[in-house]
């Protein structure tokens, strides 16, 4: 017997601290071999399709549902697979690296990959203000 | 009379020593085991010549043979004589411990040398006076032979064994060693001024003249009549026109003197005054221009933009958008208006980084025999009439303009949408003649890219960036991790690595 909070998840995929809404909680059980990556749970309640994240209180996790079941008898046989990001938060938050690719701090020095260009090109032309407005015969002789 | 043999610890795995006996060389006075575990001994050959032979399955590069003997008192003295041994079979490296072999020397109890010994590098032929060869077996074979000098038998003695060592093979050329890191990180700037200009020329030689319109009629009169000169100058002079050295056009106001003087030639006084040149070289000022940045990106640098800058009477010229984007570019020319040679400046704040020549003088010739020369010598290269006077600067190299990949992904090495690069010509050579009738400003002609960056790119896909970060909880927003190690999550390895591969593709702080 394990808790599930259950949640309806709003955030990207990526996004790694997730704007959840709590649903309940509620008590289940594994259907066969407990899978802490991709449990599949037994829980009695009726279906919502509200109902798309999940936290296991024993495991630590959180899970995106990837299959709803609607068991006979009021059962639902919930399947998960694990958020690690959202899971492994504050432990990801307080890691450091090196970022290449950042919407909000860049440096757009740096050769950029995914900048696309036009086909027509710019010409643009500059002219000094100064030339050769002039001109001079010149004459040479032996003295 | 014995000769007595020591043969050391070996540590090749494999090879062999096999120690014969001259007395007999059937005989074999010691063999090691396969492992080549020799033990430690005294062995005892009953001649004063011994030979041992060094076989391994597996090439060694080389050998060192130790000789002490004992008997001589050497103590810790040793005498290794190494030698470079060819990857291969049916090669024999062949010490020879003849007198004048070997340059080791031992000394007995009382100080005296008693055996010298010089080192054979070079291959030999194994020698043996009346003894069968061995048969080389597999690996490298090496066969040594001894002959104990001036040894009394009673101290005689010698003990030999050998350290096989497996080199690098290739390290007879060295090895690796780290190195780098230790850059002076000094860039110099030394600003590159504008020369000086030349002190000598041909003014004392050369007479220069600036004619006015009214002076060329006037001087084809003293040419080619005989209204200036008369029959008796022209007899002592000869033919005027044969002291002209040169006449033509030059695009600059000349330096003259406040007045003119009396036009001379061959020392003769024609009748006129003409302004004379002071100086045969100057210096003429394009002025400067600043060239903005126009995306204030990597998008204003090559190779993405591409600039060409014109120079009167020299042409196109490609330039580096690093040295001119965002600086302030001053033209300077100098000019030797004898010849026509000049050379431009191109001056990036206060530093030269360009430098290149043309002709800036527009020839006159004043004889029908001096034009076609001009013309069909250039022909005759070129074929053209129309192209000749390209030739009067000197070359004919055009100056080339580059246009970017427009229309594909910049940056993208490989990317599907990737144009072949266009070479485009902005035109020729502009020396002499042509320059006359060309462009007299330098300008720039800017080739620059025209982004396609879609509304809220950053937010769905980030901006090129490269920096650490402490942690990425500082962060916000779309972030691609390029490089991190992950520790102090207590999750399984393969949440790691999927915590690892998300960083990496890109996530949402």
């Amino acid at each position: 017997m394990v808790h599930l909070t259950l949640y309806k998840n709003l955030s990207e995929r990526i996004k790694v601290d997730k704007n959840i809404q709590t649903l309940g909680t509620i008590e289940g059980t594994f259907r066969g071999q407990a899978d802490v990556l991709e449990p599949t749970l037994v829980i009695k309640g009726e279906f919502t399709n509200q109902c798309n994240y999940f936290y296991v209180q024993e495991f630590g996790r959180y899970y995106y549902v990837t299959r709803t079941i609607i068991i006979a008898n009021g059962l639902l046989e919930l399947h998960g697979a694990v958020d690690v990001l959202m899971s492994w938060k504050a432990g990801i938050e307080a890691n450091g690296g090196i970022v290449g690719r950042q919407s909000t701090q860049y440096n757009l020095y740096l050769q950029d990959p995914l900048i696309h260009a036009y086909q027509n090109a710019m010409v643009g032309t500059l002219e000094f203000p100064e030339g050769f407005t002039t001109e001079s015969y010149i004459l040479a002789t032996l003295a | 009379m014995y000769t007595c043999l020591k043969v050391n610890d070996f540590n090749v795995g494999g090879a062999q020593i096999i120690v014969y006996d001259n007395y007999n060389p059937y005989r074999v006075a010691y063999q090691s085991d396969d492992d080549f575990s020799i033990r430690a001994g005294v062995y005892h050959v009953r001649s004063q010549t011994f030979q041992f032979v060094f076989v391994s399955p597996a090439p060694i590069p080389y050998v060192d043979i130790y000789l002490q003997s004992p008997y001589l008192s050497i103590e810790n003295e040793l005498h290794s004589i190494t030698i470079p041994i060819p990857n291969g079979t049916g090669y024999y490296a062949v010490m020879d411990f003849q007198r004048d072999r070997m340059s080791t020397t031992i000394k007995n109890q009382s100080g005296g040398v008693k055996w010298f010994a010089s080192l054979e590098t070079t291959l030999q032929a194994l020698e043996f006076s009346d003894e069968p060869e061995p048969t080389p077996q597999s690996g490298v074979v090496v066969t040594a032979i001894a002959t104990p000098i001036q040894i009394p038998e009673s101290s005689q003695g010698v003990v030999v064994w050998c350290n096989a060592k497996m080199l690098n093979p290739y390290g007879l050329g060295g090895n690796s060693e780290p190195g780098g890191g230790d850059g002076q990180f000094v860039n110099p700037t030394d600003p590159i001024q504008l020369p000086a200009l030349p002190t000598h020329g041909v003014t004392d030689f050369i007479k220069l003249w600036n004619p006015s319109s009214a002076d060329m009629v006037r001087l084809t009169e003293l040419l080619f009549t005989g209204n200036v000169f008369t029959q008796a100058v022209r007899d002592l002079i000869g033919q005027p026109i044969d002291y002209i050295v040169s006449l033509g056009i030059v695009p600059v106001p000349l330096s003259i003197g406040s007045v003119s003087t009396p036009f001379v030639l061959a020392h003769q006084s024609a009748g006129f005054n003409m302004y004379g040149v002071a100086q045969q070289y100057m210096r003429w000022s394009c002025g400067s221009v600043k060239v903005p940045p126009y995306w204030n990106s990597f998008l204003d640098f090559e190779p993405h933009t591409s600039i060409q800058l014109y120079l009167p009477f020299i042409g196109f010229r490609d330039v580096l958008p690093s040295d001119i984007v965002g600086k302030t570019v001053t033209i300077t020319y100098h000019l030797d208006v004898f010849t026509g040679s000049c050379v431009a400046y191109v001056s990036n704040e206060d530093t030269i980084l360009y430098q290149h020549n043309g002709t800036c003088l527009s020839p006159i010739p004043f004889g029908a025999e001096q034009m076609q020369n001009l013309v069909s010598g250039f022909t005759g290269l070129l074929g053209s009439a129309a192209t000749a006077a390209a030739v009067l600067t000197g070359g004919f190299g055009a100056g080339i303009a580059k246009s970017i990949l427009a229309g594909s992904v910049i940056g993208a090495a490989s990317s599907a949408l990737s144009l072949p690069e266009h070479k485009t010509q902005h035109g020729g050579n502009a020396g002499s003649t042509v320059g006359l009738l060309s462009s007299r400003k330098p300008y720039f002609v800017l080739n620059r890219p025209r982004q396609a960056v879609a509304s809220s790119q950053g937010i769905y896909s980030g901006f090129a960036t490269w920096y650490t970060v402490e942690s990425f909880g500082q962060l916000d927003g779309y972030t691609q991790v390029a490089e991190c190690h992950l520790h102090d999550i207590p999750a399984t390895d393969w949440e790691l690595q999927e915590i690892e591969r998300l960083l990496k593709e890109g996530v949402i702080f």
